[in-house]
């Protein structure tokens, strides 16, 4: 019965046998190094590749350096294919973050344990989420889910809990609106916490 | 393990355990992938890798 089911599944470039993924997802890497981030952001991110197997996930995760060893500054996203990480996509416009943050060196785990939640269609209100972004600042790391509709507060409360529980992260985290972040000259309030 | 993958709702599901298993058994690195001086920097040493993923023997 296996074989049988796994006869059917399309096969990779390599003629094995290959796990589709319910989306296609594209990392993007950002890495202003040397100039000033108000200036660079938006020209300095770079698409590198775009998967839609469990498979091409591996090659690609695999090759990649884990967030712990990238240079400060560096933003890695991995977000669904078409939309593109930044607030001004009309996709993410109405959207927020949730974040999570951690000391230097220690996203890796929270980071790979997101991705393969995201990949492996884990949330229940998966179809609100865009993507998710590591982030290595001087001081520490952050890892963000970015959603699409802010305003649906019964979905945003389900992915920040869920998320929590696949990363048994016991803090609260909070979740801001990318308008209110936007607006905010420094650090924009919480529209919601779990 | 097929088991732990299902399509109800037609939504195709992996387990973080699933897709874990898959880790250790793919190195190349995938096809197509744009490289330049700033995504260089996103990857592990690139040296003697092949741009084509790495078959599995059957």
């Amino acid at each position: 019965d296996d074989d049988s089911s796994a006869s059917a599944m399309p096969r990779g470039g390599g003629g094995a046998v290959s796990h589709p993924l319910e989306h296609a997802w594209t990392f993007w890497f950002d890495n202003p190094q040397g100039k000033s981030r108000q200036q660079a952001w938006g020209s300095t991110i770079h698409p590198i590749h775009t998967f839609s197997t469990v498979e091409d996930f591996w090659s690609l995760y695999n090759n990649i350096h884990h967030p712990s060893k990238l240079t400060v500054g560096a933003d890695l996203h991995c977000f669904k294919n078409k939309i593109e990480p930044k607030w001004e996509d009309p996709i993410c416009a109405n959207g927020g973050k949730w974040t999570i943050s951690c000391g230097r060196g220690k996203s890796d785990t929270l980071w790979l344990h997101t991705l393969l939640a995201l990949i492996g269609e884990q949330f229940d209100f998966g179809d609100e989420i865009c993507g998710v972004v590591v982030s290595i600042r001087q001081k520490q790391e952050r890892v963000a889910i970015w959603t699409k509709n802010a305003a649906n507060e019964a979905a945003q409360i389900s992915i920040g809990k869920q998320w929590k529980e696949f990363l048994e992260y016991k803090d609260s985290i909070g979740f801001i609106v990318h308008e209110d972040a936007k607006k905010a000259e420094k650090a924009p309030k919480n529209r919601y916490t779990t | 393990p097929e088991s732990d993958t299902n399509e109800i709702n037609g939504r195709k599901k992996y387990s973080r355990d699933f897709l874990l298993t898959f880790a250790h058994q793919i190195s190349g690195l995938p096809v197509g992938i744009r490289m330049d001086t700033v995504t260089s920097a996103l990857f592990k040493d690139l040296a003697g890798k092949s741009y084509v993923i790495d078959r599995e023997p059957h």
